[in-house]
């Protein structure tokens, strides 16, 4: 192992640390919330915070199943172009919500994941989610006089919300009652005008999702494609219907097959205990390793701590995204990262009570230590790729984790171990044998200092 | 001084059948309680300063028409409300009603809601990964065993036979905890138990590794002993890493907070049983197909004293 090797190790480590520190705690050595980069005058930056999940930051989830076939008429869309379309909808209808950093991700082609970190009201999220909000202008039906029926009916083509300019809410009447200003874009502008010269002083139909909102009579012929929809809104429930059909009508309909709602307090509690969880059980295994293999104990505290730093960084910089679970498989993970250590350990003692030197027990224990290390690491990776692959949610979160945790502890026992075990033995003092978890060599009881290699 | 792991091999079978045959019984008559998350269903987790009376509870949720409720109580003042799968209107009508009825003891709740279509695919998602990692763990035991040619599947078996040891004794713990004390699993539950199959292999790995370097050394020598100081050279590391991570895992059950218990002690229960299996059964199933074979082999005469290896 050579210096190279030490200078790389401190450095990661020292970096690891710099990532791991909240930034807007401590904004030193720039003042920038993460990595900056500088490109020719222009400055940008990645943000580097830990991504809670929303069991730990609170909000709401759903999981939206895409139902094709309750499509009036059937679609000639493949499943996954509506997929696409729908998560469109719905990421504009939740832009204009402000929910800061939602999650909208397709799970296999017919259903949809989407989170809300912050939004703790259900029912409002699954109305943003599921609303068709299709529009229909439809016109009386007539008869043979000229008289009404009672009944509408859709124009050639439908006159429907797809072609509409951004609607928005405005206060109508004595009372200011809040109304949905609308209005159609070219060519429909021109249908508009024209249906209200053909059904002057005659109700005309505005259906949402198939149902009647309001039925006005047309009292003078339009003279742009403005319009104005009526119904018992709040202001609240304006805003919501002007909203979406800004953003435009859903491809498909959707229902809701999962949803979960955490209040932000209880993810708050769930943090401060996993933490305090954490922290004792890093100290319990430090305490144990350095009283059951004393100098090599201290090398594998040493190790952990390093090993914790940087697994931490990782989940910091990728980013992955912390749930309940995924700090579970990170606490986990400390208890399994000093398995390479103790196979090391074991097998360097082993060396040692067969009276080889130091060195060479070092180098020994190493490569026969490293199979069982490598092939017991792999078997664990394997298992959390299928927990990645075949998991949802929260089981994704704790394989991700799992997998960081386990490639770090094979890189930190097999590179940041063996670098600090042979940094030990350069120093005389820390070369006896005692230290080591074994008894002196027999021949030479007088000299700790001659045990080298 | 050498402990007698391989000739013992029917005593450490028979504790093992004593620790897994009253689990699967359980889990035969349906102990094994699923949650929301896999039979459907929504689960209300209400926090109060000064929780109701659960029968107080279930008054007030048939009086909204939900008469099917289950209410359990849970520590600091929570109190969890299973019914069958209501819609986000329900759910937000039942909170409303809550916060009406208790104006100065309810403080906020949880909600989530899994509709049975959905539920039906998480279970099979969940039996579907675990019968592919076992596949996975054996082709892999297999190619790091390679040199042993055909016998490297035996130890690939071995180590799977060991797992589902493991995953028996976890199953059936929970089945018994689920047939008295109403103790549900979910998708931590899931994870918990893939985790232990990760480990239980781990750990079969370290002493199967061991046992190839040793027939490596010790050419010609007899399986049986081999595989005894194999198991008496890992020894101490198999019980040390079992211990730092129990040690992480009693920290995650004490402090971690309610809703990491079930899992906390799943794990510990399947580290514990991985451990035991590793040591007392997986390299005694090689040592029995050996012998098995050897007596097939030598049919009619005696098999030679302890089987040989086939390195």
């Amino acid at each position: 192992m050579n210096r190279a090797w030490a200078w790389a190790i401190v450095v990661i480590a020292v970096l690891a640390v710099w990532i791991d520190i909240p930034k807007h705690q401590f904004p030193f050595p720039f003042d920038c919330p993460g990595i900056c980069y500088r490109l020719g005058g222009q400055s940008t930056f990645v943000e580097i915070k830990t991504h809670l999940g929303l069991d730990l930051q609170g909000g709401t989830q759903l999981i939206l199943q895409l139902h094709p076939e309750q499509i009036p008429g059937g679609t000639t869309t493949s499943i996954d172009q509506l997929n696409t379309q729908t998560r469109v909808v719905i990421d504009r209808r939740i832009n204009s919500l402000g929910v800061s950093e939602p999650v909208i991700e397709s799970l296999g082609a017919d259903k949809i994941l989407l989170q809300l970190p912050g939004v703790s009201d259900l029912k409002e999220a699954q109305d943003i989610a599921t609303r068709q909000a299709f529009l229909e202008i439809k016109v009386p039906d007539l008869d043979t006089n000229g008289t009404l029926k009672g009944t509408y009916h859709s124009l050639t083509p439908p006159l429907t919300g797809a072609n509409l300019k951004p609607t928005f809410v405005e206060f109508q009447g004595s009372n200011n009652a809040p109304v949905v200003r609308f209005e159609f874009a070219a060519p429909d502008d021109a249908r508009w005008v024209q249906l209200s010269k053909d059904f002057l002083q005659k109700p005309v139909q505005i259906n949402l999702d198939g149902k009647e909102i309001s039925a006005p009579n047309i009292q003078n012929v339009f003279t742009s494609g403005s319009g104005v929809i009526q119904g018992n809104f709040t202001t609240q429930t304006a805003k919501q219907l002007s909203t979406l059909l800004n953003s435009g009508a859903l491809p498909v309909p959707l229902e809701v097959v999962q949803s979960s709602r955490v209040e932000p307090t209880l993810g708050q509690d769930s943090v401060r205990r996993s933490l305090v969880a954490g922290v004792i059980g890093l100290l319990l295994v430090a305490l144990f390793m350095i009283l059951y293999y004393r100098l090599p104990g201290v090398i594998a505290v040493m190790a952990l701590f390093f090993y914790t730093a940087l697994t931490y960084a990782i989940f910091r910089l990728i980013p992955v995204t912390l749930t309940l679970a995924g700090v579970a498989g990170f606490i986990l993970s400390i208890g399994m990262a000093v398995d390479a250590n103790v196979l090391t350990f074991e097998r360097i003692k082993e060396e040692l009570r067969s009276l080889k030197t130091l060195r060479v027990s070092l180098d020994e224990g190493r490569r026969r230590a490293f199979p069982s290390i490598l092939y017991s690491n792999l078997a664990t990776i394997l298992t959390a790729l299928i927990l990645f692959n075949f998991g949802t949610g929260t089981v994704k979160g704790f394989a991700l984790t799992l997998i960081v945790g386990v490639v770090v502890s094979f890189f930190t026992a097999v590179f940041v171990t063996q670098l600090l075990l042979h940094a030990a033995i350069e120093y005389p003092s820390l070369r006896r044998r005692r230290l080591w978890g074994v008894e002196e060599r027999p021949d030479d009881g007088r000299s700790a200092a001659s045990v080298t290699a | 001084m050498l402990f007698r792991f391989v000739e013992r091999k029917f005593w450490y079978f028979a504790l093992s059948a004593l620790l897994i045959v009253p689990g699967v019984f359980f889990l035969a008559i349906g102990g094994l309680k699923p949650g929301i998350e896999f039979k459907g269903g929504t689960l209300l987790d209400l926090r109060f300063s000064a929780p109701p009376s659960a029968t107080e509870l279930h008054d007030a949720l048939s009086a909204l028409g939900h008469p099917e409720a289950v209410i359990q109580g849970a520590e600091g003042g929570r109190m969890e409300v299973r019914t069958l799968t209501l819609s986000s209107d329900e759910t937000v009508k039942v909170e409303q009603t809550l916060k009406a009825t208790y104006p100065h003891t309810y403080l906020d709740d949880n909600a989530s809601t899994v509709s049975p279509s959905f539920s039906a695919e998480l279970v099979t998602n969940a039996i579907r990964s675990i019968v592919f990692a076992s596949i996975l763990i054996v082709l892999l035991i297999a190619f790091a065993f390679k040199e042993f040619g055909w016998s490297a599947f035996r130890y690939g078996i071995a180590a799977i036979i060991a797992l589902l040891h493991d995953a028996l004794v976890v199953l059936g713990l929970f089945a018994i905890l689920g047939y008295f004390f109403n103790v549900e699993v979910d998708s931590l539950f899931v994870t918990a138990v893939l985790t232990i199959i990760g480990f239980s292999v781990h750990d079969t790995i370290v002493v199967f590794d061991r046992i190839r370097e040793n027939l490596h050394l010790n050419r010609g020598e007899a399986l049986n002993p081999v595989i005894n100081y194999s198991i008496m050279q890992t020894l101490a590391r198999s019980v040390i890493t079992s211990l730092t991570v129990v040690l992480t895992l009693l920290a995650l059950y004490l402090f971690g907070g309610y809703s990491m218990r079930t899992f906390a002690l799943a794990l510990v229960v399947g580290i514990v049983s991985g451990t035991y299996s590793s040591i007392f059964n997986a390299s005694q199933i090689i040592s029995l197909w050996q012998e098995i074979e050897d007596r097939v082999r030598h049919r009619g005469g005696r098999p030679p004293s302890g089987a040989r290896a086939t390195a």
